[in-house]
């Protein structure tokens, strides 16, 4: 391999855009070669500085509340009669003329496949996803571990979350991966945060601290183990914030 | 407004949604530049994304599918206010960002750090938001919300290939852009062209292929 090819990619590389093969071969070649491994290491810091160039830009309270009163008028607009049907049919050839239509019916496939048996982030994901009702609604912790106690084979220990406004809302018995589990859920702002209390077991970092990423779906899960207890956290909050809110050391 | 009562789908589908919501502004912002068009754009695309969720497939990147309609929503509008960005001419002769590593500046400090050190956020933003539009729209996806090449393709409705070439461009374009900003403000030392080089050649071309970066190993092997 050539260095004029290694520029070349270099990009695909850091894109994280490589199959394991090619991602072990084309370090290899970055261990081996001065020049190439600077280019690279330049590439990765001005990466970095792109995304952290992005300010932290919340959407404005209003638009939350337009978007929501926007959201209930054409809820009901699907769900009225006939007489009010024309009127949002007539937009149909319109957006199809814009090419929406066509384009939404593709499937986005990513990154993530189905796997059988589903990997414990997909799994935390979608029961982020679901909302199911909870069975107890508290926001004490001391309530929730009182309720699980008898209940799951390990002792409740809630996450220290750094935000003071993370209200806990309840919880609900569930399993990750065959194993037992809490799902507490906490509202953090406008947005939920999930967090999965399991058996350290279940995780598949073994007793790292250490918080280890995955993205599913566009949400971020985060896992780690902390005082023998494991966590898994689940949120659509970006992973800066996310990071913040569980970093407790 | 009073709030309406909502169904159950309805409210399950907004709640998700709007847990992205963060996200969907902030690339609005980066896509129309303004906050009021940024707000007008995400309740656009929100109520077409309500009006065509079932369209969604489930088990699918939710992101990336709100993504995509803001995206077209944007290109759509553009497309009709004929407000369409002239592309800047690319200087892509000249950057050989290569020998711009090789070279050690005085202070013993790497030049491609005392660059990436001399640049502040704001500045950077300020370049980013100088750039094409499509150029624009592939580096904030890619390095801001870590979309994949192919989401990123599924959101702009291009080849992945052309999103790579897009890509690199553009980097490309941002790394000149804020070198020579750089070196007229002294920030860092202007580079001489090495002794008894040849002319500038053209910068190498990008990369659309990752097969054949696959199938050129293969034959190595």
């Amino acid at each position: 391999m050539d260095c004029q090819e290694v520029h070349k990619f270099v990009h695909a590389y850091l894109d994280g855009e490589f199959a394991e093969e090619d991602r072990v071969a084309f370090a290899a070649h970055l261990a081996n070669c001065k020049p190439c491994s600077r280019i690279a290491r330049f590439e990765e810091r001005f990466k970095e500085k792109l995304r952290a160039s992005e300010p932290q830009a919340s959407a404005p309270a209003r638009l939350r509340a337009r978007i929501e009163g926007v959201l209930a008028q054409a809820a009901q607009q699907q769900r009225g009669g006939a007489r009010r049907r024309w009127w949002t049919w007539r937009l149909v050839p319109a957006l199809a003329a814009a090419g929406v239509i066509g384009a939404l019916g593709v499937t986005l496939g990513g990154r993530e496949k189905r796997a059988d048996p589903q990997t414990l982030a997909e799994q935390s994901v979608r029961w982020h996803r679901r909302q199911l009702p909870l069975d107890v609604t508290d926001s004490h912790g001391d309530a929730i571990r009182r309720f699980f106690r008898d209940k799951v084979p390990f002792a409740v220990r809630l996450p220290r979350l750094a935000n003071p406004n993370a209200k806990l809302v309840g919880a609900r018995l569930t399993q990750l991966r065959g194993h037992e589990a809490v799902y507490l859920t906490y509202q953090v702002g406008a947005q939920r945060v999930s967090v999965f209390v399991v058996d350290p077991r279940a995780l598949s970092g073994g007793q790292d601290s250490r918080i280890q990423w995955r993205g599913v779906h566009g949400y971020n899960v985060g896992t780690y183990v902390s005082d023998g207890t494991g966590y898994a956290v689940t949120s659509e909050m970006d992973r800066r914030r996310l990071v913040r809110l569980i970093s407790h050391e | 407004m009073a709030k309406r009562k909502q169904d159950e789908p309805t409210r399950v589908f907004e709640a998700e949604a709007l847990g992205h919501l963060d996200a969907l502004y902030a690339m609005a912002l980066r896509l129309t530049r303004d906050e009021r068009d940024a707000e007008d754009l995400v309740q656009d695309a929100l109520v077409k994304a309500f009006r065509f969720r079932s369209s969604y497939q489930p088990d699918t990147n939710i992101k990336a599918w709100l993504f995509k309609i803001l995206t077209r929503t944007f290109y759509n509008q553009v497309r009709k206010a004929k407000n369409i960005r002239k592309l800047e001419t690319e200087a892509e002769t000249g950057w050989h960002y290569e020998r711009f590593i090789s070279s050690a500046s005085s202070s013993g400090l790497a030049t491609e750090d005392l660059l990436l050190d001399a640049i502040s956020s704001e500045r950077l933003r300020e370049a980013i938001d100088e750039l094409p539009d499509d150029f624009r729209t592939v580096v904030v996806l890619c390095d801001v919300h870590g979309f994949s090449y192919k989401e990123i393709a599924e959101i702009v409705d291009c080849p992945v290939g052309t999103v790579m070439s897009r890509l690199y461009r553009s980097r490309r374009q941002l790394q000149k852009k804020l070198h020579d900003y750089a070196v007229e403000r002294g920030l860092v030392p202007a580079l001489a062209p090495p002794l008894g080089s040849a002319p500038e050649a053209p910068s190498a071309s990008p990369a659309t292929d990752l097969e054949a970066y696959r199938r050129q190993r293969q034959v190595e092997k």
